[in-house]
């Protein structure tokens, strides 16, 4: 799409409404002040009738209106009462033609003087003008009414009438009376009644520039290229010619035969040259196109290059980390088994030798590998899931829920737990990743209930923007909204262990296994008041 | 050196996990003769000496220096003379790879090695119950 070109026939058509106006009222100027050379413009030349003069103003203030102001409803309604007026014009004086009667509109403003130039009803029309009267306000009407694989009616329109006026044009040119009087019955068109008709045609088409033929003719491609050049210069070059050897022949200085040998010399000459510099250009066109084309195939192979590479180092870097975390499952915790085993033994073996403060010191070393072993084990889990493939299917969420929550009461026989679980909640997605997911929220709950002698877990599922959202809330300590952020973080702990145990990394892995399902997690609290941790999948 | 009473072979190469595994037989009183070997290459060799007499039971570790752990596996399941015999993997690893592996090439167990040892305690209890005793043995020559 040439964008400045379209911009530019924008231009030039509403240019072309304002002219067509303003010829319209010079005309009308010359028939109340009687100047001939604004009615006829030579002498000798038939005139441009009143009506005519007014139906341009019209034709040309309405256009104008309808091309600038398309979403103003009360311009609109104007543009369309003013072209339904020139409609009437036309469509009386062509009733006038046919039925051969006299309605009285010919000359309801001005009488024409009698003896006017090839004017046969005096003040009339010709009935080509009055046919373009009809034609061009439907056209201007009907701008945007699409038919077919984007057909326009105004185009075809406004094609028939600028046709009459070329007709009227070149009669004028070549001083002949065919086209302007088909019949001596008829009265001619007058030449800047023609010249404006044709402009009319030419804005109608410019006006919509993205519309039917003009989206090629405004267009980059080579068939666009074709259409701007031969078409105006099919219609300017032939008539020249034609008249330059009309114009020689007159004078006397070349014969019948040497003028129709030029032309059509002249004519080929021109057709060659002009044909052969399109396809040149053409011809670079397809190259440059070729060339881009080229570009962006290379730019593509190196593309695929790159994300193959990519692929292979972050397969190397995902088969690192998976011996990696081999490694530290199985050597990490070798150490942490000495450590353990061995303080076991020398409590066991070596008790009456102890002080009890000495018990206490091994007891915490004790305690310390178990804790480094469940962070171990924390650790691997979490690296797990984004190694892990997905196997979609669907899942039983409330039945995971109910044998999770019989899993996590087991552990919890000394104080009252009461899970409430809405039956029935299904979804599509891994169940190992799902099982993980509600183990590690309910344990969660379990955890931060810990301190109220009845803890109330629920597990249900809202609707948020036409979304299933599943939620499990408790009546445990809750936390401070400042925290949401931090809460899925992996070690981010917000209470201390002695408070809570734990290792901080559960609600890192409910947010990784959320990541990998492309879903969304965030909760929801108030110290003392409890949680809501919310998911969607 | 023929011996009626039904032994253990325990393939571990790590000295501390070889005294911790003795202890914790020992604290559950179980008194059958636990022979060890600290690599896999070893491992083979005792089971291929013929004057020796076949374990009731082997305790297979996976990561052993030059011959690892499932190749011992796979040599044990080839051999005629012992491809019967029960073999329990113990092992630190928590790896499903090894599991896999681990079944696939025919152990009949598979047991991880708790870090606390109360645990370890507790496995090997019931490990030496149900291998040692419940258990009725394949007829080993």
């Amino acid at each position: 799409m040439k964008q400045d070109l379209a911009l530019a026939f924008e231009k030039i058509s509403r240019a072309i409404a304002i002219t067509t106006m303003s010829f319209g009222l010079a005309v009308v100027f010359g028939w109340i002040l009687d100047i001939s050379a604004l009615k006829s413009v030579l002498p000798g030349l038939v005139t441009m009738k009143f009506n005519t003069a007014l139906a341009f103003i019209l034709t040309g203030v309405s256009f104008y209106l309808a091309a600038v102001f398309p979403d103003k409803q009360a311009l609109i309604r104007i543009s369309r009462a003013l072209l339904g007026l020139v409609v009437a014009i036309g469509v009386i004086t062509l009733a006038e033609y046919i039925f051969n009667i006299d309605l009285g509109i010919d000359q309801f403003f001005f009488r024409e003087s009698a003896g006017a130039v090839l004017t046969v009803h005096l003040g009339r029309m010709a009935l080509f003008t009055a046919l373009n009267f009809i034609l061009f306000p439907l056209a201007i009407l009907s701008l945007d009414l699409k038919f077919g694989n984007n057909q326009y009616l105004a185009q075809y329109l406004a094609l028939l009438g600028g046709i009459l006026a070329y007709f009227s044009l070149i009669g004028y040119l070549f001083g002949v009376k065919i086209f302007l009087v088909l019949d001596i019955q008829f009265t001619a068109m007058a030449l800047h009644t023609a010249v404006l008709f044709f402009g009319l045609a030419l804005a109608v088409f410019m006006a919509r520039p993205k519309h039917g033929i003009m989206t090629v003719f405004t267009s980059d491609t080579l068939p666009g290229l074709f259409l701007r050049r031969f078409v105006p210069l099919a219609c300017i070059l032939p008539p020249f010619f034609g008249w330059l050897k009309l114009v020689g022949e007159r004078s006397g200085t070349i014969s019948n035969e040497l003028g129709v040998a030029l032309v059509a010399l002249c004519n080929s000459t021109v057709i060659v040259f002009l044909v052969s510099a399109t396809i040149r250009e053409a011809d670079n066109i397809d190259l440059r196109r070729k060339q881009a084309e080229e570009k962006l195939y290379i730019l593509n192979r190196t593309l695929e290059q790159q994300v193959a590479e990519r692929t292979a180092q972050l397969e190397a870097t995902n088969k690192e980390l998976e011996t990696f975390s081999y490694s530290i499952s199985h050597d990490l915790s070798a150490p942490l088994r000495v450590m353990d085993g061995f303080s076991q033994a020398v409590l066991e073996d070596y008790a009456e030798k102890l002080e009890p403060v000495g018990k206490d010191y091994l007891k915490r070393i004790r305690q310390g590998a178990q804790r480094m072993s469940l962070y171990i084990t924390d650790i691997l889990n979490l690296s797990r899931i984004s190694s892990k493939d997905i196997v979609k299917q669907e899942v039983e969420l409330s039945i995971l829920a109910q044998e999770i929550a019989a899993e996590l009461k087991k552990g919890e026989k000394k104080r009252q737990i009461s899970f409430q679980i809405k039956a029935g909640l299904k979804v599509q997605s891994d169940p190992v990743l799902m099982r993980s997911l509600l183990l590690n929220l309910l344990g969660n709950a379990v955890k931060f209930t810990g301190k109220k002698p009845q803890a109330r877990i629920e597990f249900g599922v809202v609707k948020k923007a036409g979304d299933q959202v599943f939620f499990i809330r408790d009546n445990g300590v809750g936390f401070s909204m400042k925290f949401k952020d931090k809460l899925f973080r992996a070690f981010q702990r917000l209470h201390s262990s002695e408070q809570f145990p734990g290792t901080g990394i559960g609600l890192a892995t409910v947010q990784r296994i959320i990541n990998r399902l492309n879903g969304r997690v965030w909760a929801e609290g108030q110290p003392g008041k409890g949680a809501v941790f919310y998911f969607k999948i | 050196m023929k011996n009626d009473v039904k032994s253990i072979l325990l393939v571990e190469d790590s000295e501390d996990d070889i005294k911790l595994t003795l202890r914790a037989f020992k604290k559950n009183n179980i008194s059958n003769r636990i022979d060890v070997v600290r690599e896999g290459a070893a491992a083979l060799a005792w089971l291929k000496n013929e004057k020796k007499c076949l374990p009731q039971l082997i305790l297979l570790d996976l990561k052993l220096p030059k011959i690892d752990g499932l190749d011992v596996l796979k040599a044990i399941r080839k051999n005629k003379r012992t491809k019967l015999i029960p073999v329990v993997i113990l092992t630190a690893s928590r790896e499903e790879k090894d599991r896999l592996h681990g079944y696939l090439n025919g152990a009949n167990s598979y047991i991880q090695k708790p870090v606390d040892f109360d645990e370890f305690l507790c496995a090997v209890r019931e490990l030496g119950i149900y291998w040692l005793l419940l258990n009725v043995p394949p007829p080993l020559k």
